[in-house]
């Protein structure tokens, strides 16, 4: 009994003052490395040659991709150079609280995956750090990064998810168009994300506008609201709906639509023909981030956006549209250049997101939903 | 009061404050731990919270309230009064499933109470999204049930019903652990003469039973009513249209990339949960509910009466039978090579976790593991401590343990790494943090379940321990700790499972060193791999199942060790 | 050979004396007042004596007794044991024995185990340790319960692990907080006989609450009389019952009837008091502060008349009660209303009510204090 007591003792001396005290033993060699990134990274950043820190093989990657994908990737990253690299796996916009939280020391040095919006949002926040990797030139300029803080690894087209089995029962053919989407036949069978909480649907939106104008594109989305099952929380969950045959028809970005089609979902895939926007995948170097790994992350986005990284786009069998145009286009997937795809201005969308989802929750639909 | 009757009270309290602080000082070893638990509290709990606080209303230029102006409009109303009815909904049906259940395991002689012991508390595994994603397969447009059985055409399960539906099922197990000690050490003989009185089973029900019972239903109340409205995985996938504070406050952060805006709300679901934790402890300070006395009675046997029994046994049956279905669809799931579409029989799901997942599988056993005891532990220590003794600063103590369990994990995570980001306190990407965000963040419940159960024990067991020369660490550890043992039992299952299967707060917290399970479940999930995200849940209950086991063989041995030594 | 005999063969004795200076306890009322539960009481208990705090709940005693134990604090004032001050020492370094009115016995563990307890925790060597724990089971006569928990036994056997427990340690104090008051009348007697041998021939300073004044007479070598906070005499049963210096404590120690009269004058050590038309003579108490022409209750037991045709009294009885041993009879006596007892019932007959009796007074006995105002 008495050994049970000082057993117990120690144990919570430990959880309380005790592991303050031993995981900063256990941090105590990144520490130092994180010490003297302070003062390397500077020199660093204005003379990429010169190596920052001893050189380490790791590295520390934030990825968007799912895990199963994720690993694909980097298992052939880390095949082709050695770098002992390893990932955590977190949406785009988790990544990106991640790094506003970790602003001051942050545990990762480059950030894998996930719609450039989020990257430019980080990007502003000054959490990135300008990298411009090499044969960055093959990359068409239209998916660049102006300021050079991030690097397009892939493409991904908004498109409609249509369960196919409701098709059949229903006897009404894939929608071809967004004004298909109006057609009473698909009433109470269109999902869409709320662009109020979904990138991929603020994309949508800003596209049609971008399309139609401002005020045809509010008049459509109003139509189109005629038609709306439900506008759910996340980007991917009208694809995700879709398949469970949930709703008809679901607008998602492609990548999102055929992940589950490959699982074996009874989904279409089809692209609207007045055009489409897409969204723009990235890589980019964190800034600060620990200095042993800076560069090898440097390595890894020049690697990311290599013909031999992007075509394992098929392996992963992601569905991602390569933006390397050297890199083989995934079975299934539609070509970028067989898309109608608009001259979407990511820029302009940034800037006008507060105005428009403002005026979306006004005219066509708020955020409360009550129905 | 008059304002010369506040002097003569303040006064009174400096005087008291300061002689309770004199009799602790003698004590240095309580006093030692009650000072680490002040510190550890201190950090660990309301530090990170004060962070992500400070980051909605402070930047450089000092303090901002335009977000929090900005944030508080009707629509924010709106979903707050969404957030609250959910909230109040789940924690009554919720607390009344678990007390029926807690009733029929501990005081009637009804037939399988070992099988329903462990059936009400399989929903507590629930993994993120995996409940609601049953409830579309069972009862959604293409649903077994609803479409496959029923014939229901056209089912639309989104919104607050599938929602209440869905957290009931999960949380009553809650309601259940924390229910089940007190109605377990209500004394039978208390019950016993009464019915000899003449009173009818119902009045003593009604007039022993129940009264008797009534903190442990408040509390229940009040721990599902702070997981419903905290609650995030159920509402992304199945509430529709219906915005709840915890999703919108998530989606603000990672859909508008509005991190004040976000963090204000996810915070501000603090203070319904705060005032209805207030509103509990003061009507719970005005009463009585000692039923474990030093002169303890025969046990009673507990109801036989067939009248009582069967609808009970048919109620849990019920019950029972709907755990059973979405658990056995998850499992099914787990089998087949598409759920909800392709049904025939495959192993490859579990053949991707063994080959990929495995890691991320042991690394949530350590960590929760790790956790578990101390979490236990530390819940009952804190119990005794606020229950039996009296120090400066004791309800700053209480009020601070239920903040991490309050807040959505999203403001957890973000806080802790917020705070220990940097030194000398970092902890990010080491096991500690997420050891720590366990324990602060699961404590509560072994709180409530240990109070409760204490303020059923007469003090004077532990006076008398006490007169005969222990001092308080020693009285806690032999005689209060046994007699919370059902409480204790609560927690440490309670504490492993949410350790096992929590993701909001972990999400921000995990590294590469130190991936967990859920993580990998959720990217499943996002990827429409349920079949593996359902694998793993399968797993995880495998695992959770032995450990309960486990657990309760350990926890039976408590305090009886010295039986037969002489 | 009784309990207590054998015990005193078992246990040895380092009883000290107790001492409480001006021990004041304050509370905060709900209207932000502080209200008194104990007021400046002081108290010596000689070593091995048996001090019993008497009176009706809510009086202090309770308090004042937790104060002695350490689980209150006073709010000024000091306790001795012996010539160390414990005012301040936690209970668990005070050496004390507590028997509870709950027993508050350990649920969890046997009787051994609860009885065994206290020395596990002094740290008394295995041995020596299970020697004295068999030996005081063995007194008790529990040795054949010793392998059951509380739960199984009965409430009196309870009651006596109980106090197997306090004393096991050989404490300098032992504490009784109600110990009876659970158990039935018969053997509560018997218990309260056996647990003043015990204390007697232990020699342990005892200090007892209860609010029985029987259980208080038949135990204690001095009784103190509580009420509201406040002392209201300190004495031997015999001192309180037949002297006692204010209606409450004269009521609260045994029956009385309080008869107005008025004082005449004096004579040498007595007073002179007119009583319903009769003058009565009362030794003079310094204690009581009363001089000539002061109206003052008389306190008269019932048993100090006697029924008798010469008595200087005439009382019309109103109402008689048979009650086996004695007969108690309500009269009116003038205006007043007098009870008293018959114990010799069989030579006096049986009296109706409604019929005139003459009474002696055992003037004596007869104590005056001052008329309530």
């Amino acid at each position: 009994m008495k050994k049970w007591v000082s057993t117990v003792g120690s144990l919570m001396m430990a959880t309380t003052l005790g592991l303050v005290g031993c995981s900063s033993g256990t941090q105590a060699p990144k520490q130092e490395a994180g010490g003297t990134s302070q003062v390397a990274s500077t020199p660093a950043s204005a003379a990429p040659a010169a190596p920052a820190a001893p050189a380490s093989k790791n590295l520390t990657i934030y990825t968007a991709y799912p895990e199963q994908e994720a690993v694909v990737y980097i298992d052939e990253f880390k095949k082709a150079t050695g770098i002992e690299a390893k990932f955590v796996r977190l949406s785009a916009g988790e990544t990106l609280v991640r790094l506003q939280a970790e602003k001051g020391n942050p545990q990762a040095s480059i950030w894998y995956g996930g719609p450039s919006d989020t990257f430019i949002a980080a990007a502003k926040e000054g959490l990135l750090e300008k990298y411009k990797p090499q044969n960055a030139d093959k990359i068409p300029e239209n998916f660049q990064d102006k300021d050079g803080y991030w690097s397009p690894v892939y493409v991904g087209a908004l498109g409609f998810a249509v369960n196919s089995d409701w098709l059949k029962k229903s006897g009404i053919p894939a929608p071809e168009s967004w004004d298909d989407l109006l057609k009473p036949e698909y009433k109470g069978n269109v999902t869409m994300a709320h662009p109020g909480s979904s990138g991929t649907s603020y994309t949508v939106l800003a596209t049609l506008v971008q399309i139609m104008g401002e005020d045809k594109a509010f008049n459509y989305f109003k139509k189109l609201n005629e038609n709306i099952r439900q506008y759910t929380k996340s980007g991917s969950a009208p694809a995700k709906q879709a398949g469970l045959g949930e709703t008809g028809v679901g607008i998602s970005f492609a990548h999102d639509i055929l992940a589950p089609k490959n699982e074996g979902y009874p989904l279409t895939l089809s692209f609207p023909k007045e055009g489409t926007g897409y969204e723009v995948g990235a890589v980019a170097l964190i800034k600060n981030g620990p200095a042993d790994e800076v560069e090898n992350a440097k390595k890894f986005i020049d690697w990311a956006i290599t013909k031999e990284a992007q075509d394992l786009y098929e392996t992963s069998k992601s569905f991602r549209l390569p933006v390397n145009p050297d890199a083989t286009v995934p079975e299934g997937a539609t070509k970028l250049t067989d898309l109608k795809v608009i001259n979407y201005d990511a820029v302009w969308a940034g800037e006008n997101r507060d105005a428009l989802v403002k005026k979306f929750e006004s005219q066509v639909r708020g955020k409360e939903g009550v129905k | 009061m008059q304002r010369g009757n506040t002097g003569i009270a303040f006064q009174h309290q400096l005087k008291t404050q300061r002689t309770r602080l004199k009799m602790l000082s003698k004590e240095p070893w309580l006093l030692g731990i009650i000072i680490l638990l002040f510190i550890s509290l201190f950090l660990f709990s309301v530090y990170p919270i004060l962070q992500v606080l400070k980051l909605t209303v402070y930047d450089e230029t000092g303090f901002q309230f335009d977000k929090v102006a900005e944030v508080l409009n009707a629509h924010f109303f709106q979903i707050l009064w969404n957030s609250l009815q959910l909230g109040i909904l789940s924690a009554v049906f919720g607390t009344a499933i678990g007390f029926v259940f807690a009733f029929a395991v501990t005081r009637t002689q009804m037939r399988g109470k070992k099988f329903f012991h462990l059936i009400a508390m399989l929903p507590i595994i629930s993994p993120p999204f995996v409940m609601a994603l049953s409830m579309i397969l069972l009862f959604g447009r293409n649903g077994m049930i609803s479409s496959g059985l029923l014939g229901i055409e056209d089912s639309d399960i989104y919104g607050l019903t599938s929602l209440v539906v869905i957290q009931t099922l999960g949380f009553f197990p809650m309601a259940y652990l924390n229910l089940r000690g007190v109605l377990e050490s209500i004394d039978g003989a208390l019950e016993d003469a009464s019915l000899s009185l003449g009173a009818s089973r119902w009045e003593v029900f009604r007039t022993v039973t129940f009264p008797l019972a009534l903190p442990a239903i408040f509390s229940s109340l009040l721990l599902v009513f702070i997981k419903s409205i905290e609650d995030f995985g159920n509402p992304m996938v199945i509430a529709g249209d219906y915005s709840t504070l915890a999703v919108q406050a998530y989606l603000e952060i990672t859909g508008m990339y509005d991190l004040k805006a976000g963090a204000f709300m996810a915070v501000a679901i603090l203070f319904p949960s705060l005032l209805a934790y207030m509103i509990q402890k003061y009507w719970l300070s005005k009463k009585s509910f000692v039923t474990v006395t030093g002169k303890p009675s025969q046990a009673s046997k507990g109801i036989g009466d067939k009248r009582i029994v069967w609808p009970l046994f048919a109620f849990c049956s019920l019950l029972t039978g709907s755990v059973l279905l979405f658990y056995g669809t998850v499992a099914w799931g787990a089998f087949v090579k598409v759920w909800g579409v392709n049904y025939t029989l495959t192993l490859d799901h579990f053949k991707y976790i063994f080959t990929l997942g495995l890691d991320s599988v042991k690394n949530s056993l350590i960590m929760a593991t790790a956790s578990t005891p101390i979490t236990a532990l530390l819940g009952m220590l804190i119990a005794y401590l606020i229950i039996r003794k009296n120090f400066v600063g004791k309800k700053l103590m209480e009020f601070s343990t239920i903040l991490t369990f309050a807040v959505p994990g999203t403001v957890v995570g973000i806080g802790y790494v917020l705070a220990f980001n940097e030194k000398p306190l970092l902890l990010t990407g080491t096991a500690a943090i997420l050891i720590i965000a366990f324990t602060f963040r699961n404590m509560t419940v072994g709180i409530e379940a240990g109070s409760n159960s204490l303020r059923q024990v007469d003090a004077s067991i532990e006076e008398a321990s006490t007169s005969l020369g222990a001092n308080s660490l020693t009285t806690f550890w032999r005689v209060s700790l046994p007699l919370m043992k059902s409480a204790m039992f609560s927690g440490l299952v309670y504490s492993f499972v949410r350790s096992m299967t929590s993701i909001s707060a972990v999400i921000f917290l995990v590294s590469v060193n130190w991936n967990l399970m859920t993580v990998s479940i959720l990217s499943q999930v996002e990827s429409s791999r349920l079949g593996v995200a359902a694998a793993y849940c399968l797993i995880l209950i495998f695992i959770i199942l032995i450990v309960i086991g486990f657990l309760e063989l350990i926890v039976n041995r408590l305090g009886s060790s010295k039986r037969g030594a002489h | 050979m009784a309990l207590a005999e054998r015990m005193e063969e078992t246990l040895s004795t380092n009883s000290s004396s107790v001492s409480m200076r001006d021990l004041v306890k304050t509370y905060l009322s709900a209207a932000g007042e502080e209200n008194y539960a104990v007021k400046h009481f002081s108290l010596d208990i000689q070593p091995g004596k048996l001090v019993t705090l008497l009176g009706p709940s809510g009086c202090g005693k309770t308090t004042t007794l937790r104060m002695l134990a350490g689980f209150d604090i006073p709010t000024s004032g000091q306790i001795r044991f012996g010539q160390s001050d414990v005012t301040f020492t936690p209970p668990n370094k005070r050496d004390i024995g507590m028997v509870f009115q709950s027993y508050a016995l350990f649920p969890h563990l046997t009787i051994y185990e609860n009885v065994a307890y206290g020395l596990q925790i002094k740290k008394v060597p295995k041995e020596e340790l299970k020697t004295r724990v068999n030996r005081v089971l063995a007194l008790m006569h529990l040795e054949e319960f010793k392998d059951r928990l509380p739960s199984q036994l009965s409430g009196g056997q309870q009651q006596r692990v109980a106090l197997a427990r306090a004393v096991v340690t050989e404490p300098k104090v032992l504490l009784f907080d109600e110990p009876l008051s659970n158990l039935d009348a018969k053997l509560r007697e018997y218990m309260r006989d056996e647990l003043r041998k015990l204390q007697q021939r232990l020699g342990i300073t005892s200090l007892y609450v209860t609010h029985d004044q029987a259980e208080a007479m038949a135990i204690s070598d001095q009784v103190v009389i509580m009420t509201k906070g406040v002392i209201q005499q300190v004495g031997s049963p015999h001192e309180i019952y037949t002297k006692p210096v204010n209606h409450f404590v004269a009521d609260f120690m045994g029956k009385a009837n309080f008869l107005t009269g008025k004082i005449e004058g004096r004579e040498k050590d007595a007073w002179i008091v007119s009583l319903e038309n009769n003058r009565i003579l009362v030794k003079v108490d310094r204690n009581i502060p009363v001089q000539v022409a002061d109206a003052v209750d008389c306190v008269v037991r019932p048993e100090f008349f006697t029924l008798d045709e010469e008595g200087e009294f005439t009382a019309r009885l109103t109402r008689a009660t048979y009650l086996g041993t004695y007969v108690e009879y309500e009269a009116v006596l003038g205006n007043q209303d007098v009870t008293f007892v018959d114990y010799a019932h069989h030579q006096h007959g049986w009296r109706e009510a409604g019929t005139d009796v003459k009474l002696r007074l055992n003037q004596e006995a007869v104590r005056i204090i001052p008329a309530r105002s």
